[in-house]
């Protein structure tokens, strides 16, 4: 079952290729700064920068987006939503502290726990960015 | 002869001398530009007052008298402007042209606040370290001292900005801000924080409780119910069918996800709750400095 959910997240990573060219520029040129040493062979995810295991959970995550949450309206209490700030986490963080990090963010996303957060005006939802405030541990560099 | 046609003949012989009467207003004479950017820093619009400071200088093939006073202004309106980046090259570039003008003992603590603005405390802290070119007047070596300690400060380290305010020789010491800096340092190390290990730590022993002690009470609440639930959940399945149970490790697994995301996230609360705190004290002493700097 695990190879199962391995493969799928793995299959789901193209995702953004298909969904959504832009994001995936983003990430490439994320991971890929100039001038950097990976810049020369733009492939799709260089093992060099991301890990297996990476992919399959924003895999996951993407698979989550697409197949599963499109299918009813948005009702995360944040903007932006658990599953952004699960992919954003995991991208930025590694995997371990993406998971924990998105573990907090699922506990907090309920709707008595909005009175603590900043609401945003045009959505009308909580706002709990940036990101590294919610990361333990030294900033990214 | 018909009067009116005699009188647009009239006319029409009074246009060259009309015109040339009404002399054009040359609005790119420099004092013309110099009187606009005024008008512009007057009211308010620095940035496009600082252009046409610039064009202002840039209209004599050599820097005019008073120059280091324009060069000056165009710092003060990117200053004003909020792009301190310029701001603090326009101030250097001052003391690098003209450092004997009495404008730059104000220019070199320009420099140091413009730094501590845009939040390079550590570059702020270097510049005001570096030695001066002329000799300061009581009030500016007093300031030069205070925006140290303001680094101190903005860079959260309570204990250093206090033995740096305590250190100062008497006239500064004396001085009624450098008496209230003093007072937000001592006020900021003795600030009631929480402690990251305690908020670990109970959320260890009861999930949620550390996010209860950071004040997220509606948090540690949604952490109790999700751990508890989850838990239970698992628990039931490896009751029933034992190891074996799909049910109970499906839910073991959430559960011990969102059982070790509550301590993490008890953490980082704390560290929030903290980092409020803390700021809270910040936007006292920006009000404080308000009106001195």
């Amino acid at each position: 079952m695990m190879l199962a959910l391995f493969l799928l997240g793995f299959v789901c990573a193209g995702g953004p290729l298909l969904h959504g060219t832009e994001d995936l520029l983003a990430y490439i040129l994320e991971n890929n700064p100039p001038g950097g040493p990976a810049q020369k062979s733009l492939t799709l995810f260089s093992p060099r920068d991301v890990s297996e295991m990476k992919i399959a959970a924003l895999g996951l995550v993407r698979f989550y987006q697409l197949i599963i949450t499109s299918q009813d309206r948005a009702s995360c209490n944040f903007t932006f939503s658990c599953s952004n700030f699960s992919r954003a986490a995991i991208r930025n963080y590694g995997i371990i502290h993406g998971l924990l990090m998105t573990s907090d963010r699922l506990q907090r996303c309920n709707s008595m726990g909005r009175k603590d957060y900043p609401v945003d005006a045009q959505t009308g939802r909580a706002v709990d960015y940036p990101l590294e405030r919610y990361h333990l541990g030294p900033a990214k560099k | 002869m018909k009067p009116a046609l005699i009188l647009l003949l009239i006319l029409l012989a009074a246009v060259p001398y009309l015109a040339a009467q009404a002399e054009p207003t040359k609005y790119f004479l420099p004092e013309n530009i110099l009187r606009f950017a005024e008008s512009l820093y007057q009211e308010g619009d620095y940035l496009r007052a600082a252009g046409e400071f610039q064009r202002y200088l840039y209209s004599f093939d050599a820097l005019p008298d008073k120059a280091d006073a324009i060069i000056y202004k165009i710092g003060l309106c990117y200053k004003k402007g909020n792009d301190f980046e310029k701001s603090a090259a326009t101030f250097r570039k001052l003391l690098d042209l003209y450092p004997q003008s009495p404008l730059a003992p104000d220019s070199y603590c320009e420099i140091g606040y413009s730094y501590f603005l845009m939040k390079s405390y550590d570059r702020s802290m270097a510049f005001l370290s570096t030695p001066m070119s002329f000799n300061p007047n009581q009030d500016l070596s007093l300031k030069v001292l205070q925006l140290r300690g303001l680094n101190y400060l903005y860079k959260k380290q309570w204990n250093a900005a206090a033995a740096y305010f305590h250190s100062l020789e008497p006239p500064a010491k004396k001085n009624s801000l450098t008496q209230t800096l003093l007072n937000f340092s001592e006020e900021g190390w003795r600030l009631p924080r929480k402690s990251q290990f305690l908020a670990g730590f109970l959320s260890a022993i009861i999930p949620g409780a550390g996010k209860i002690y950071s004040r997220r009470t509606a948090d540690g609440l949604a952490s109790l119910v999700t751990v508890g639930l989850t838990a239970w959940q698992a628990y039931e399945g490896f009751h029933k069918d034992g190891v074996h149970s799909t049910k109970g490790w499906i839910y073991g697994t959430l559960s011990a996800f969102f059982y070790v995301g509550n301590i993490y996230g008890s953490v980082v609360s704390v560290n929030i709750y903290n980092e409020h705190l803390e700021n809270a004290l910040l936007e006292k002493i920006g009000i404080a400095i308000h009106v001195a700097f």
